[in-house]
């Protein structure tokens, strides 16, 4: 139904753009997700589009390259090394290990003068085969019609930024919602560049967390009592919403923006095959993949998940990580092992070409083709986890005995998978599935 | 007192983060549920059952201006006595140093003169608030030298700790480790017990905080935080399958270059090996596991036993994992 990242130009990832009015947590957001901040760090947030000066004075990333101008990626972790996996949610994992990978620019736009609030913060995400795209953090009081400006002023029309947008994330301040908000999701809902590129919104009904939000029922109230607003003052307005309640300080963040980003993963749906027959042969309850590095999940098995699973099932992620970022630092990443003269000599031709298209450094993931982790939890249900492509992992719950080689440790099956995404042919795939 | 009842006050000034880092390492707390916590009025105990037969009786000391007078006067002689551990919490965010330094002189006059031989702990608590971090380590050695000088001869001992971060488990690691009788012993026989593991290293910590109790290291490592580091990560995940009304059981992890084991051990311990051979195919770590199980849960409660050290002869001579 949308463009996914396959079927956009190959040279331009497609773009996520965060919306929302001043201060909803939109910077927050995109730290959290996908620079490992911990939530409580985002206090110490600048403003976006503010003075380049004051923000590198405070230690933020500040924003803002040429979009898909990706000269060269700078390897930028903002984890602090001892800041970690705060109390918080799952967030704050993986502090020296998991870093980010996004382009950071620097001080640029001395000449640009007043044109701050125009300039969206862009992070390219290029984390493994199937994840590529870029963020565009756009400023609260940024104008469609007047385009975005990048550095060496390169500008971009109105049009052009919803023709690459693969969603819209408009972001709504649920503890306190000024007026302008529904004024300017109205303004923004009711553009025509972004209906003629048919870009999905997504909302998030944004901090909803502490004292406010205790229980579902609450959360529930103030998501129906926002969706009627909106049917009212946007009656007109012809466009496909999904609403989301999300935090930075639990897995909520993470579960939103993982639907979002499944939007634009190719051939998502015979990947949710793959996993259903994945899960009736290990009899799995459910079953994950995941973006090692950002925590979202890709793909899932079209079982309906138990209450709590996505969150113990990044949650182990997390630890997965974290303790192989510890002790699983000798060699590292997927290219390093070739040099060893441990484990089986596999061919790791394929996935030597598909890191170096990567926009991260093998040295700071401690996860190679051999990860593998099992949580034993009580009732004989345990949680299964293991590398089947560069940084991508096959998360599942199950009962009873963990799932034999053969029922994971099919790499080439998920391999061809993955890498066929590009070429886009998977009829033998779908075969291999149901071998399965 | 009883000889396993160790009386722990925890001092400082109001909102220095006292009762904040007691529920996240006794009472399962996460960081963020800190904020809804009330000032302390007067004192709360509470009792900790610790690795079994210590119990860690905790006296917080709400740090109100008024309940101070007290602890000087009025009820001095019902706190300062008996104290096995001071533990002096400073806001390292705190505009009022001099308050601060007023009251701790006071509560190191006091120490000194009733309970001289107790251990005194300083944290320097909040330093997620020192931005940026590169700043922290600066901020932290000025303040402690500080301390260290007003001190009057009473060896302490500082730390820089947040409820952000894995620093807390650092800091009370130490504190408990400094409480528990005889830990030689246990060290000697985990020792003999890495070596029939063949493990790199392995580590023991207490089942309900999971405070490191002890570890042996038989191969060099560059991380020094990696024991707080994975009491963090552990205990957060064990809060997380308790929200899920799961239970954490144990677990294994590894890459190319290692695997590790996380098992409950004895009644009140939980064990890490972690090996570097992932070629290993881990039955033989479990079984070693499983096969020095009785034999540490005897060692343990020798060693925490009120009797003291006499339980060394009786568990001497035999190792559990070479059976
Ligand atoms: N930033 C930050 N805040 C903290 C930290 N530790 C505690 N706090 C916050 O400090 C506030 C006061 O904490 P309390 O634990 O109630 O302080 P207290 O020392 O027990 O205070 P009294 O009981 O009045 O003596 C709470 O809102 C905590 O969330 C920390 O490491 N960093
Ligand atoms: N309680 C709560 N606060 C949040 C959340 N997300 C962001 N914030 C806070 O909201 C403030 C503004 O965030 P920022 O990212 O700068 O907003 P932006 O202007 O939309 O980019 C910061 O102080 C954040 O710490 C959340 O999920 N819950
Ligand atoms: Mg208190």
């Amino acid at each position: 139904e949308y463009p996914t990242m396959a079927e956009k130009d190959e040279e331009q990832p497609p773009v996520i753009l965060l919306v929302g009015p001043r201060r909803v947590g939109k910077t927050s957001i995109q730290r959290v997700v996908f620079h490992k901040m911990s939530p409580h760090e985002t206090l110490f947030l600048d403003p976006t589009g503010a003075n380049v000066s004051t923000m590198a004075g405070t230690g933020s990333v500040p924003g803002g390259v040429t979009p898909n101008s990706l000269v060269q990626s700078h390897h930028h972790p903002t984890a602090q090394h001892h800041q970690g996996r705060s109390g918080g949610g799952p967030a704050s994992a993986a502090s020296d290990g998991v870093a980010s990978n996004s382009m950071v620019g620097d001080s640029q736009f001395a000449g640009l003068g007043g044109m701050g609030s125009q300039r969206p913060e862009v992070s390219l995400i290029a984390n493994n085969p199937l994840v590529k795209f870029e963020i565009w953090d756009l400023p609260g009081d940024f104008d469609f019609s007047a385009g975005a400006f990048f550095q060496n002023k390169v500008h971009i029309s109105e049009e052009e930024i919803f023709r690459r947008a693969g969603a819209l994330i408009f972001v709504v301040d649920a503890q306190d919602q000024p007026r302008e908000t529904i004024e300017l999701l109205r303004d923004v809902l009711s553009r025509d560049a972004l209906r003629k590129a048919r870009v999905p919104v997504e909302i998030f009904l944004h901090k909803m967390d502490g004292d406010l939000f205790q229980s579902h029922q609450h959360k529930a109230e103030c998501q129906t009592q926002f969706q009627t607003e909106v049917h009212h003052s946007l009656k007109d307005c012809h466009v496909n919403i999904s609403y989301h309640q999300t935090s930075i300080y639990d897995h909520t963040i993470f579960d939103a923006f993982s639907r979002v980003v499944q939007r634009l993963v190719p051939h998502l749906q015979v990947m949710e095959k793959l996993l259903d027959s994945f899960t009736l042969a290990a009899r799995a309850n459910k079953a994950f993949l995941y973006d090692v590095v950002s925590k979202l999940y890709l793909v899932t098995d079209s079982s309906p998940p138990g209450d709590h699973t996505y969150e113990l099932c990044a949650d182990m992620l997390d630890v997965v990580v974290d303790v192989s970022c510890i002790y699983g630092q000798a060699q590292r990443g997927f290219t390093r092992t070739r040099a060893s003269t441990l484990g089986p000599q596999t061919p790791e031709e394929t996935t030597d070409s598909v890191e170096a298209e990567l926009e991260i450094e093998p040295e700071t993931y401690a996860f190679d083709d051999n990860s593998e982790a099992c949580i034993r939890l009580g009732d004989g249900m345990a949680l299964y986890l293991r590398a089947v492509v560069p940084y991508i992992a096959l998360v599942a719950l199950v009962k009873d005995e963990v799932p034999t080689a053969a029922e994971t440790n099919n790499q080439s099956f998920w391999g061809a998978e993955v890498s066929d995404t590009a070429g886009g042919q998977n009829q033998i795939l779908s075969q291999e599935a149901l071998e399965m | 007192m009883s000889a396993n009842r160790k009386k722990v006050l925890l001092m400082g000034k109001s909102g220095s983060g006292k009762t904040s880092m007691r529920s996240i390492i006794f009472a399962n707390y996460l960081a963020r549920e800190t904020s809804r916590i009330n000032p302390t009025l007067d004192v709360e105990h509470s009792h900790v059952r610790f690795l079994g037969n210590l119990v860690l009786s905790l006296w917080d000391c709400g740090g109100q201006d008024t309940f101070y007078e007290n602890y000087f006067d009025s009820q001095r002689d019902h706190i300062f006595p008996n104290v096995e551990v001071l533990i002096y919490v400073f806001d390292i965010d705190s505009s009022e140093l001099d308050k601060d330094f007023r009251y701790y002189d006071g509560c190191i006059e006091a120490i000194a003169q009733n309970s001289p031989d107790a251990q005194v702990f300083c944290l320097l608590h909040k330093m997620d608030l020192v931005q940026p971090e590169s700043k922290r380590e600066e901020v932290f050695n000025k303040r402690a030298e500080m301390i260290k000088n007003r001190s009057q001869n009473i060896p302490i001992t500082c730390f820089g700790t947040s409820i952000w971060d894995e620093t807390l488990y650092k800091a009370w690691s130490s504190i408990v480790y400094s409480l528990i009788p005889n830990v030689s012993v246990v060290e000697q026989h985990l020792n003999e017990f890495a070596d029939a593991c063949e493990a790199d290293e392995v580590v023991l910590f207490e089942r309900a905080t999971f405070l490191v109790i002890s570890h042996i290291t038989r191969k060099e490592h560059l991380d020094p935080h990696r024991f707080e580091k994975i009491s963090n990560i552990i205990k957060q995940f064990k809060l997380s399958c308790t929200k899920s009304h799961e239970r954490f059981a144990g677990m294994t992890v590894k890459n190319r270059s290692f695997s590790s084991f996380i098992e409950q051990f004895t009644s009140n311990t939980y064990v890490m090996v972690i090996t570097s051979d992932s070629s290993l195919l881990g039955d033989s770590t479990a079984l070693n596991i499983r096969v020095a199980r009785p034999h540490f849960e005897k060692i343990l409660q020798q060693t925490q036993g009120s009797s003291g050290s006499d339980g060394f002869a009786a568990a001497g001579g035999h190792s559990g994992a070479e059976e």
